[in-house]
């Protein structure tokens, strides 16, 4: 019964037809996403990559940087939340640092004094990060062995120029001192947004290498710059980093100038506050006139069936 | 009491159509809940994308926009299309206007209230949305945008409203077997609405001072809908006769929607007598000069590109180009947008109610479709070259929840036209003339 009514009907569900017709016939499969079946297959697990940095930093600390990276789609993806061990070991015995989580740019980080790191028979200091994995990653790990190594930066100010001596030195397997020749040495200023590379040069046989600072770098208000000598991955001693704080710069006050009235600003260019306020003034006035001349409607209305 | 004298024009329309808003046909009723069905459908999606996040989107990084925009833009212009219209018949007093005012003010009233909706859909956190207003900054386009839909929201409202007073009063006056309630509700839309000389006097001066700010207004909000894109530099968007273009096909779709749904109540309902093939022709004239202009302006827009040979916009240029990315929606909508509807009404041949909805209705869609390729070729033209990049990041595709949302879109504004034609009727009975007295 109902169908036949359908049919009786059907010049008017018709019209419809067409509609519906071309909404199918217009967007072909393609312009559909498919999402991806969500069944019971058990997971994957896909495997993980873990990067111990290793930092030696003025003598007096030693910095270690876990990296945490897997790959998805052929593209290595930063893991962050995931709990990194910091360990430190030797044949015989390994002591646990701490346990860190990964931050949103996968890294973890911790830092402790060089006593506290465990040597072993010779002489290296040794450590080791540990990711357990998880539902979808597989566990991996990292290691790494330095020799003890110190850097010392020293500020030489001659008539109106600047330069930086960095002394390298460091200890053998055999644990006798000595000067590291031949390191590559980078000196940066820090900036708003990083690190900005001023000079670089390399030990000679006395283990110092002595680099010319440019003078006229913007400092803080009292013309302060923080300069950081850093080795990269030297030989058996890793990274090596050091800072100093130097009156070097032109002082450049930080406090906020008033802001012009511009497009960039705080503040809008008068005319275009004008225009704006005015233009919804004017139409916002209108309304409110409308809408008093709608309750005289009914008030007039009232008046008329009281009489 | 006092009640309100009709004519006997307006008296023979009132009992046409007044049985069809007593009793809801059966047909109507399956149409309604397969409507009512879409937009559960979409609020299931909505919940999963509040919970999931944008995730289940196909935007991404690079492709930040993608169907809800294309929607937005899309009802927003055809609602600011369809105010304009309703306001400059209402106010140069056209003859053969009165029917399509009635239409036009209601499209423009649902649309504009759908419209925005696509907007919430595509911001992230509905938690933040107050910022707009408390953070807002004047020199923002954004800000412009939110403070003109708002004020015209609000416009749209009061000129619909005092449009549809004087027919709410008849219909509370009227013998219809109706609900209570909805005797109640006309007599509390009415105002007391008698037809005194004074009441008269007033409704008149509102409407005709609403209908000639409306065209300033929406010629404003057209304008700062479309400086949202011109005003970013971006390949495709960053064009002096980007605005121009948008608005004149904008205003073409409002008019081919307007026309489309004339045509649908006529047919349904049976409105011959009322809405004429004088209406489908006038209003096929005025869509014939919008897609002129329209066609004048793609072709400028898209020469001026090709001619410069600039890169970054040769690189959307041949995208909407290339047959295996948007080559065959760019010559659909060139063909559906202005070559049949130019063909359709300029040969008098084919100037029939029937054909000119069609052209309208296939408009429509083109126009959807131009909104599209606004929006997504540019954005999958980054302006910095991007490498080693997982291609779903500058390449958009529509997942399941945009379109179960962009279809309960749809289908909630197809709901609004069944629901509002039972409340009130499709051709004002109030300024209803036959066409002997309108002389059409």
């Amino acid at each position: 019964m109902f169908l036949n009514q359908c049919f009786i009907r059907k010049d008017k569900l018709g019209l419809f037809m067409p509609v519906l017709i071309f909404w199918a016939a217009l967007f072909p499969p393609q312009f559909v996403y498919c999402q991806e079946s969500s069944g019971e297959e058990p997971i994957k697990k896909v495997r993980s990559r873990l990067r111990l940095t290793v930092t030696q930093i003025s003598g007096d600390s030693i910095q270690l940087d876990a990296l945490l990276r897997a790959k998805f789609d052929k593209v290595y993806e930063k893991i962050n939340g995931a709990e990194i061990e910091f360990y430190t070991s030797n044949e015989e015995d390994e002591t646990i640092i701490g346990k860190i989580q990964t931050n949103d740019l996968g890294t973890a980080m911790v830092r402790l004094h060089p006593s506290k790191a465990l040597k072993d028979e010779n002489g290296y200091l040794g450590f080791f990060v540990r990711f357990e994995g998880n539902q979808k990653l597989k566990a991996s790990d990292d290691d790494a062995l330095i020799l003890p190594a110190e850097i010392t930066i020293e500020p030489i100010t001659e008539d109106s120029t600047y330069s930086m001596a960095v002394q390298l030195s460091g200890l053998t397997p055999e644990g006798k001192d000595t000067q590291l020749v031949d390191a590559d040495v980078v000196i940066t200023v820090k900036r708003m947004v990083g690190q900005l590379k001023v000079g670089e040069g390399t030990t000679d046989e006395e283990g110092v290498a002595e680099i010319a600072f440019p003078n006229d770098l913007p400092g803080d208000d009292d013309g302060n710059l923080f300069i950081t000598a850093t080795v990269e991955d030297f030989e058996e001693y890793g990274n090596l980093q050091t800072t100093s704080i130097q009156s070097w710069g032109i002082p450049v006050s930080s406090k906020i100038e008033e802001m012009p009235r511009t497009l960039w600003s705080p503040y809008p260019p008068t005319w275009l506050l004008l225009t704006f306020l005015g233009l919804l003034a004017i139409i916002w006035g209108h309304y409110i006139q409308v809408i008093l001349e709608l309750r005289q409607v009914k008030k007039q209305g009232r008046q008329a069936s009281i009489e | 009491m006092k009640t309100i004298k009709l004519n006997k024009a307006q008296r023979d329309l009132l009992e046409n159509l007044g049985p069809r808003m007593e009793k809801m046909k059966g047909t109507t009723k399956i149409f309604i809940g397969l409507f009512i069905i879409s937009i559960v459908i979409g609020l299931i999606a909505l919940v999963q994308q509040i919970i999931k996040g944008h995730g289940v989107t196909g935007m991404r990084d690079n492709v930040v926009w993608g169907f809800y925009i294309a929607n937005f833009i899309f009802f927003i212009g055809v609602s600011y299309a369809g105010a304009a219209l309703a306001a400059m018949l209402y106010y140069f007093k056209v003859p053969w206007g009165r029917p399509v005012i009635r239409i036009a003010s209601l499209m423009a009233l649902i649309t504009g209230i759908v419209g925005p909706v696509f907007i919430l859909l595509c911001i992230g956190r509905f938690d933040r949305l107050h910022q707009l207003i408390i953070n807002a900054r004047v020199q923002s386009p954004i800000t412009w945008d939110v403070m003109v839909i708002s004020t015209y929201l609000v416009g749209i409202f009061l000129f619909t409203y005092l449009l549809l007073i004087r027919d709410f009063a008849i219909l509370r006056d009227s013998n219809l077997q109706m609900a209570p309630w909805r005797k109640r509700l006309y007599r509390i839309l009415a105002l007391g609405y008698v037809s005194t000389p004074g009441q008269d006097r007033e409704i008149d001066k509102s409407t005709k001072s609403m209908s000639m700010i409306m065209v300033p207004k929406v010629i404003l909000a057209f304008a700062v809908l479309s400086w949202i894109f011109g005003m970013t530099l971006r390949p495709g968007w960053h064009s002096t006769i980007f605005g121009p273009s948008f608005v004149i096909s904008s205003v073409a779709a409002g008019i081919a929607l307007t026309i489309s749904i004339m045509w649908f109540y006529r047919k349904i309902n049976s409105l011959e007598k009322y809405i004429t093939a004088v209406h489908f022709r006038k209003m096929g004239y005025i869509l014939l000069v919008l897609v002129l202009a329209f066609g004048y302006f793609t072709f400028s827009e898209y020469v001026t590109v090709w001619y410069s040979s600039s890169r970054w916009e040769q690189a959307v240029m041949d995208k909407l180009f290339d047959w295996k990315e948007f080559g065959w929606w760019f010559h659909l909508t060139n063909i559906f947008g202005i070559v049949l509807p130019i063909a359709v009404t300029a040969i008098p041949k084919f100037r029939t109610p029937n054909l000119i909805a069609l052209a309208s209705i296939l408009l429509v869609f083109a126009m959807w479709i131009k909104r599209y390729l606004i929006v997504v070729p540019t954005l999958e033209t980054p302006l910095i070259p991007a490498q080693d990049i997982r291609p779903e990041y500058v390449e958009y595709t529509a997942t399941l929840s945009e379109w179960a949302l962009s279809v309960a879109g749809v289908s909630t504004i197809l709901l609004f036209f069944v629901l509002i034609s039972r409340l009130v009727t499709i051709v004002s009975i109030s300024a209803y003339e036959s066409p002997q007295e309108s002389n059409i």
